[in-house]
């Protein structure tokens, strides 16, 4: 596969661009309308806004940063700038000389009846290159079912045809047949490696500091590599420039807070928000004094801060950082045993945004991003810590250069270097320090280029055309456990200096989406990709937890490669109101791995991790049908996935090709919600997906008198079926009428009922006209579905004794939860 | 340090859980043969054969015959001499019956190969080794607090310099055992010692296949420990690479059973033809410690 992506193809691509380039420059005299677009009520910049001509029904969106840029052929245009959820800004230009026009969108007025459609660029699912990709806005999340009142990104795009969750209490997501560590998951451009709280329970983004999420399961643009699957760019809010707002919620077992505001009006703010869990606090009066409980937690908190200031009109710069723990102490003094857990993430990034002129913006960036897990235990004089973790310093320069109507170039060069901890441990009994090798950190070089197009070919193909070229250094100090062939113990180590090469592999990635109109309501899409991996999550346990590890491409572990052909086609109905998909796909995968049989945490110590691995091939196909209704009082969508995810690993399963954990068969998902009246909004979810592939005992046999399981082949036993229903109501009770309660309480409260009336009390419009305030009543699990969480086995009796029983146990997690959150804004 | 992890994941877990017995329809699987042999130094080789059995077919309604093999010829060779093993009765054996040498005697740096014809005519074979025993440095008993009349065998090892030390440990109470028994983890390797001279204690081990209602029975209290007044004997064992390797996925697989985290852990077995078990050749030495006054 390498060698077919070689020079050949790459100098093919070029010229590809270079010959378009030409081309317009041959055409006559253009002006170029660029500036930016943002809501008019804070000041925060839209992502993803339509930006076109009428006349023409050419445009393109906003980047990252709310920036467009449109050169067109001078003359009278209609200028429509369009943003889910806003009202459409229309305005008449005359283009005679290059126009910088900023772009103020007012949101659609809250109870709109039907938003109005004034065009056919709203068909943008239709009219874009995106295969596979999927934008969602916050406020579209924040009104669906949440559990435990806590609003999740990450539960909602599992809601997506294509994604599928890993059940209840799993951290990982998988898209279209790949692994949960084949996700690229951005939180303002920085790496977030483990994207969820309490074990999955909740994600680590926190809805009230993020602004919109874009998720990319197919067709993957060439600026984003590094993993196979999927891409989750997540962009943080910038803040409220125009005035201090605080908003928040308080919930059962959750709270949370956000303030923003001006740091200097119209120019620059900030935003800082958290959340922190109280289930200890909550749980601990409950637990007997006795009880281990009395001294143990599980918790978690967040923090998400950012700030932006405009320089002038040509730069912008961006800080923004996330932190966030998760904590679990246990401790039972009876027994002498104390544990403690914690894990966490935490990026930095720091962005200048320069536009050269009004055709071409850079962004510079920035970017630590970081995940540790420690885990520290005691009992009577022995004591072990283990940790792990991985760093990240990252560097990229990102351009966007929009030379005429018809093309979207975008091209940059990204650098990072990486420091993976495998799980280490140190341990002493008393006062004897064990000899557990030490902590062997790993690092790595990780550089790429890219450059992309977007090029109307025609008005009826539109071509995405990119390619990236991607290279990867593992370098010294590093220790080489050399093995003896025949007692399989180190024999030997080789030494590697600071800085000197392990092992480099690099290739070019290219990435091919078209889409051909077949008029202004269908389309048909297709793309290619192929995608490398330099990095790599393996799991031990049949659930994903905080101790996975992350391990680089080294000697032994070659870079994951995959390839993916897509096709799908769009049609929208009734206006727009309606739009409908159906997506195919096949991936092939090389190079995928896995532990081996009987390797268990913590063999890596005193040794290198990767000596524990073993390598296959994957593939993955099938099909995704979505149906969205978007507009009006009533709305919501339905996915299915159909789909297979096979994998082949000569060194396990006999060789023979087994079902991925994953594989799902059948996938289907239900969202509805309904705007009663403007005090109560009502929504619901289903969600259906076949059960995780898993390996279960099919007999047992006895051993020195022990029973021991003798199991089936790998991953072919079905858990049985996931599924669910939450309900949830929200209620904003009307602000006027609600001022009036209070006042009319207070009267009463002061015995002045025949003094005063509520009218005499006056409150100044200022300090309630932001005011809001609504209640979350949210029903998790209606029908109180038991779904597996694990599948295990439990002997009783012995064999010998003739009453040896065997058991199939499960364990679910959440039984029917209902909850309430208030949510308030100001 | 895998129970640890697993542990912790368990009390998260245990915040708001629930557990309950669901039905399984288990894939369809062959009866496979099941051979656990050993042949140690100064003695004959001692082979148990057995079949695996559904695992929802309970024991009860299980005849001996089900879980027996009985049927099977059984050679044990040094390469110039083949020995033909005999069933026999020993209570000392974990399940009483097993295929006894009567000609070889077990010698410590020599080869042994198993070869075991079952009665519909297939043929399984595997070969071991008994490496040169590693004696103790020397063994007592030491009380673990608060207890001060319960606690645990240690033991005092000079590990040979060089890698590749496999190591196993067996204990039984000549009063109180039927067995020498192998308590959870009692396979290791020189790894993290390697020609070092350390400490190491070790728990009582518990035989499943003793008679709860014997009065050779613990008390609860004694479940782990051993007494003061205990007398002890050590069986410290030096096995080959592949038994090593039997050993501790055995002992992972045992410990991480009825755990909801674990994940299926395959016993990387040394014989052929799709037989589960083990053909290891142990060299032994013995070690007694004696009650402590």
């Amino acid at each position: 596969m390498n060698n077919s992506f070689s020079l050949k193809t790459f100098s093919i691509l070029f010229l590809f661009f270079v010959f378009t380039f030409q081309l317009s420059a041959q055409n006559k005299k253009k002006y170029t309308i660029s500036g930016y677009v943002k809501d008019a009520s804070n000041g925060e910049y839209s992502i993803g806004a339509n930006v076109y001509i009428k006349e023409l029904l050419k445009g393109g969106n906003t980047n990252q940063y709310g920036f467009y840029s449109i050169t067109v052929e001078s003359g009278n245009y209609t200028l429509i700038s369009s943003y889910i959820g806003y009202e459409n800004f229309v305005k008449e230009i005359k283009l005679d000389k290059d126009i910088r026009l900023n772009i103020e969108l007012k949101l659609a007025s809250v109870n709109a009846k039907v938003v109005e459609v004034t065009s056919e660029r709203t068909d943008k699912n239709v009219s874009s290159t995106n295969v596979g990709s999927i934008k969602l806005d916050m406020e579209e999340i924040k009104k669906l079912p949440a559990f435990l009142g806590e609003v999740d990104v990450l539960k909602t795009i599992q809601l997506l045809p294509g994604v599928k969750s890993s059940g209840d209490g799993n951290a990982g997501f998988y898209v279209r047949g790949g692994g949960p560590d084949q996700n690229l998951i951005l939180l303002d451009e920085a790496v977030v490696y483990n994207a969820s709280h309490l074990l999955g329970f909740f994600s680590v983004f926190n809805g009230d500091a993020v602004k919109s999420i874009n998720l990319v399961k197919g067709g993957m643009p060439a600026q984003y590599g590094g993993r196979l699957a999927s891409v989750l760019d997540i962009s943080m809010k910038e803040g409220n420039n125009k005035s201090y707002h605080a908003s928040g919620g308080i919930g059962i077992i959750s709270s949370r807070l956000t303030i923003e505001g001006p740091i200097k009006k119209d120019t620059g703010s900030f935003i800082i928000s958290a959340r922190r869990t109280y289930l200890d606090v909550v749980a601990r009066p409950f637990a007997k004094p006795s009880s281990p409980l009395k001294n143990s937690g599980v918790y978690f908190y967040d923090m998400n801060a950012k700030i932006n200031y405009r320089l002038s009109d040509k730069d912008r710069i961006f800080a923004s950082g996330y932190f966030g723990r998760d904590i679990m102490n246990f401790q039972d003094k009876d027994a002498g045993f104390k544990l403690g857990v914690s894990w966490g993430n935490g990026t930095g990034v720091v962005r200048w945004n320069h536009l050269f002129n009004n055709k071409l913006f850079m962004n510079v960036s920035g970017i630590y991003s970081d995940y540790k897990f420690s885990f520290t235990a005691a009992q009577t004089g022995f004591e072990l810590k283990l940790f792990s973790g991985i760093s990240d310093y990252n560097g990229k320069v990102d351009f966007s250069y929009f030379p005429t109507i018809r093309h979207e170039v975008k091209f940059g060069v990204n650098y990072i270097f990486h420091t993976f901890t495998p799980i280490s441990a140190s341990a002493k009994q008393g006062e004897t320090e064990f000899d557990l090798g030490g902590v062997k950190k790993l690092r790595a070089h990780d550089a790429s280029v890219y450059v992309s197009d977007d090029f109307d070919v025609t008005d009826k193909l539109k071509i995405h055309a990119g390619i990236r070229y991607s290279y990867f250094m593992q370098v010294g100090p590093f220790d080489r456990y050399n093995k003896d062939p025949f007692t399989g113990q180190n024999s030997s180590i080789t030494h590697y200096n600071s800085n000197q090469k392990v092992a480099d592999y690099g290739g070019p990635e290219p990435r091919f989406n078209a889409r051909y109109s077949i008029n202004n309501k269908s389309s048909i899409k297709a793309s290619y990709t192929y995608n490398l991996q330099y990095i790599h999550l393996a799991s031990l346990s049949a659930v994903t937890l905080p101790i996975d590890t992350w391990v680089p491409s080294s000697e032994l572990v070659k870079p994951q490669k995959g390839s993916q052909y897509s096709m799908g086609y769009f049609r929208n109905f009734l206006d727009n109101g309606y739009e409908a998909s159906v997506e195919v796909y096949y991936k092939d995968l090389k190079n995928q791995i896995e532990y081996k049989d009987g390797a268990l945490p913590g063999s890596g110590i005193a040794d290198n991790t990767d000596n524990q691995f073993v390598f296959g091939t994957g593939k993955a196909y099938g099909a995704e049908f979505f149906l969205k209704k978007r507009i009006g009082k009533f709305n919501g969508w339905v996915g299915y996935t159909l789909s297979y995810t096979k994998r082949t690993f000569p060194d396990l399963n006999r060789g023979k090709e087994f079902y991925a954990k994953y594989d799902r068969r059948h996938d289907a998902s239900v969202v509805l919600s309904y705007e009663l009246s403007k005090k109560w909004t009502f929504a619901t979810i289903w969600v259906y997906g076949t059960g995780n592939a898993i390996t279960i005992p099919t007999s047992y046999y006895v051993i020195d008198g022990n029973i021991t399981y003798d199991y089936s082949d790998r991953n072919t036993y079905r858990m049985p079926a996931y599924h669910r229903l939450d309900i949830s109501a929200t209620y904003t009770p009307d602000k006027t009428k609600h001022i009036e309660k209070r006042k009319a309480r207070v009267i009463k409260r002061f015995g002045i009922i025949d003094k005063v009336t509520t009218a005499d009390i006056q409150i100044p419009r200022k300090l309630f006209k932001e005011y809001e305030s609504s209640w979350n009543f949210s029903v998790f699990n209606v029908y109180n579905r038991h779904n597996p969480y694990i599948i295990y086995f439990a002997n009783e009796g012995s064999a010998t004794q003739g009453n040896l029983t065997i058991k199939a146990k499960q364990v679910y997690l959440f039984p029917i939860l209902p909850s309430v959150t208030w949510n308030f804004k100001f | 340090m895998k129970n640890y992890i697993l542990f912790t994941s368990f009390v998260i877990i245990a915040l708001t859980s629930c557990t309950e017995n669901i039905d399984v329809k288990l894939p369809n699987s062959d009866k496979k043969i099941v051979i656990e042999g050993t042949i140690e130094n100064g003695k004959v080789a001692e082979v148990i054969i057995t079949r695996t059995i559904p695992l929802f077919s309970s024991v009860s309604g299980t005849t001996v015959s089900d879980l027996y093999v009985l049927d099977a010829k059984v050679y044990v060779s040094n390469g110039s001499i083949t020995d033909t093993l005999n069933l026999a009765i020993d209570s000392s054996s974990s399940l009483g019956v097993v295929y006894k040498g009567s000609a070889l005697i077990g010698v410590t740096g020599q080869n042994y190969s198993l070869k075991v014809v079952a009665s519909d005519g297939k043929i399984y074979s595997a070969t071991t080794y008994i490496p040169t025993p590693v004696a103790l440095d020397s063994v007592w008993w030491a009380p673990q607090p608060p207890n001060d009349t319960l606690g645990f065998a240690n033991a005092r090892l000079k590990d040979p310099s060089g890698l590749g030390n496999n190591y196993r440990w067996y204990a039984k109470r000549p009063t109180k055992d039927r067995r020498f028994i192998a308590p959870n983890g009692a396979t290791f390797d020189d790894k993290l010692i390697d020609g070092k001279t350390f400490d190491f204690a070790y728990s009582k081990g518990y035989d499943p296949t003793d008679n709860v209602n014997s009065a050779m029975n613990d008390s609860d209290a004694e479940r782990f420990y051993y007494r003061k007044t205990d007398t002890i004997y050590i069986q410290f064992v030096s096995i080959d690479r592949a038994s090593k390797d039997f050993y501790t996925t055995f002992e992972n697989a045992v410990a991480s059973n009825g755990n909801p985290f674990a994940s299926p852990v395959t016993i990387l077995g040394n014989i052929d033809n799709g037989a589960l078990g083990v053909w290891s050749g142990m060299g032994t030495t013995y070690d007694t410690i004696m009650p402590t006054p």
